[in-house]
């Protein structure tokens, strides 16, 4: 046996008696986009998908249409998407210290 | 004229007197060799043939052997083993992790792997002691060693019995220093019934070839049925001992709607032995044959007693009394 093997031996042994119980993986952390704005983007999409269905009449298309522009124009104007990633980091960072 | 014809008388008288003494040394002369005993001193007695009835060696100191090869054949060997006893045994578990997600919101959908790292579990078992072994039988048809070197011991008392030789040739002989006798000498066919040499000295001797009549054995060329009783080794100790168990990964599947994983587990045993321990082994091997070939030894030979030497054709060129 080489003695190389021993020592290897030996390290990882001394490693795995001082190993905690729990150990943190070291994995990327992903951030999601919840933003209003990106919810009302994928929202619009899926109403214009049923309004070419004919399940909305097109007179409440069009008023959602209108009433989701303004939305957005005000969304925009106190950037929502900011507000949203800044609040989502302060949550992660909590959770991963409480995990 | 008396005095003349007296002298001739005189003269034929010595005439006959001297053949007469010449003719008596002519027939006794071997019966004063017979008594004769004073150092010889021979120039080169060179022989074509003879015949030797006796060669008796006192000793023959063989230096380092060199051997061309060894061939053993039909080896079989048998291993028994009363326990074993392993010491200091740890087991190092590793459980190495991986994780595969995804995830569907349907705002948003992502996947992915990610590697975990492994987690150890150390297991020290300690002192393992098994009770009985199984014997260990070896069966090795044919094992051949090439060049070899192995130690004589020197042979005693060698007695190469009958044998006959060609072209002897001793140059500077003086036999020997402190005299030596010569029995049974004859003028005609030249043969010698004894000759000890207690102390000789000689410049050069050389024979051609010597065959001895009788077969020698060099009882290291060839052995057969070589069978080695059971010897008793009282523990048998091995060195540190690591080696890993590898065993197949396995995972789990979890799929929650909107989001899911695979959980996969791959078991890795990193094992380590401080010592493994046979207690009372016995070894019982069985050799057919074992042949060796090509022995070249050096060897100084101590001491040689001939006896019944017949010599043909010999000419000796110079004798010096």
């Amino acid at each position: 046996m080489k003695k190389s093997e021993l020592e290897n031996f030996e390290t990882i042994w001394e490693k795995s008696l001082q190993e905690p119980n729990l150990i943190q993986a070291d994995v990327k952390k992903r951030e999601i986009d919840l933003s209003l704005t990106t919810i009302l983007d994928r929202f619009m999409a899926l109403a214009e998908k049923s309004f070419k269905q004919n399940k909305i009449k097109k007179m409440d298309y069009d008023e959602l249409i209108n009433q989701t522009n303004g939305f957005k124009k005000i969304l925009a104007k106190i950037n929502d998407k900011a507000i949203i990633s800044n609040e989502m980091t302060e949550c992660i960072k909590q959770k991963t210290l409480k995990f | 004229m008396a005095d003349g014809h007296f002298q001739k008388i005189k003269e034929f008288a010595d005439l006959n007197f001297n053949k007469q003494i010449e003719d008596y040394l002519q027939t006794r002369l071997p019966g004063i060799f017979q008594i004769l005993s004073r150092k010889v001193n021979i120039e080169e007695v060179v022989a074509g043939s003879g015949t030797i009835k006796d060669i008796a060696v006192d000793k023959i100191l063989m230096g380092e052997a060199k051997i061309n090869k060894i061939i053993l054949q039909g080896t079989s060997a048998n291993l028994k083993s009363g326990s074993a006893f392993l010491q200091n045994v740890r087991i190092n578990l590793e459980l190495k992790l991986t994780l595969e997600w995804w995830y569907d919101i349907w705002i948003h959908s992502d996947s992915g792997t990610e590697n975990l790292g492994s987690l150890w579990f150390p297991l020290s078992i300690g002192d393992v002691q098994v009770p009985s072994l199984e014997d260990i039988n070896l069966s090795i048809p044919n094992v051949a060693i090439d060049n070899l070197k192995a130690a004589m011991a020197p042979i005693k008392n060698l007695d190469l019995g009958c044998g006959e030789f060609s072209q002897l040739n001793a140059t500077k002989t003086t036999l020997p220093v402190n005299g030596f006798q010569l029995t049974g000498l004859g003028l005609g066919d030249f043969s010698l019934s004894q000759i000890q040499i207690p102390q000789t000295s000689t410049q050069k001797i050389t024979i051609q070839e010597f065959k001895p009549t009788d077969e020698i054995l060099m009882p290291e060329a060839q052995v057969n049925n070589l069978n080695i009783p059971d010897t008793s080794i009282n523990n048998i100790q091995s060195a540190n001992i690591s080696l890993d168990g590898h065993a197949s990964k396995k995972g789990i599947n979890v799929n929650l709607g909107v989001l899911g994983f695979k959980f996969w587990v791959e078991p890795v045993a990193h094992i380590n032995i401080g010592a493994m321990k046979l207690n009372d082994v016995k070894l019982n091997a069985i050799i057919n044959t074992a042949k060796v070939e090509d022995i070249g030894i050096p060897i100084d030979i101590r001491n040689i007693n001939i006896k019944g030497v017949d010599i043909n054709d010999i000419d000796i060129n110079e004798i010096k009394l």
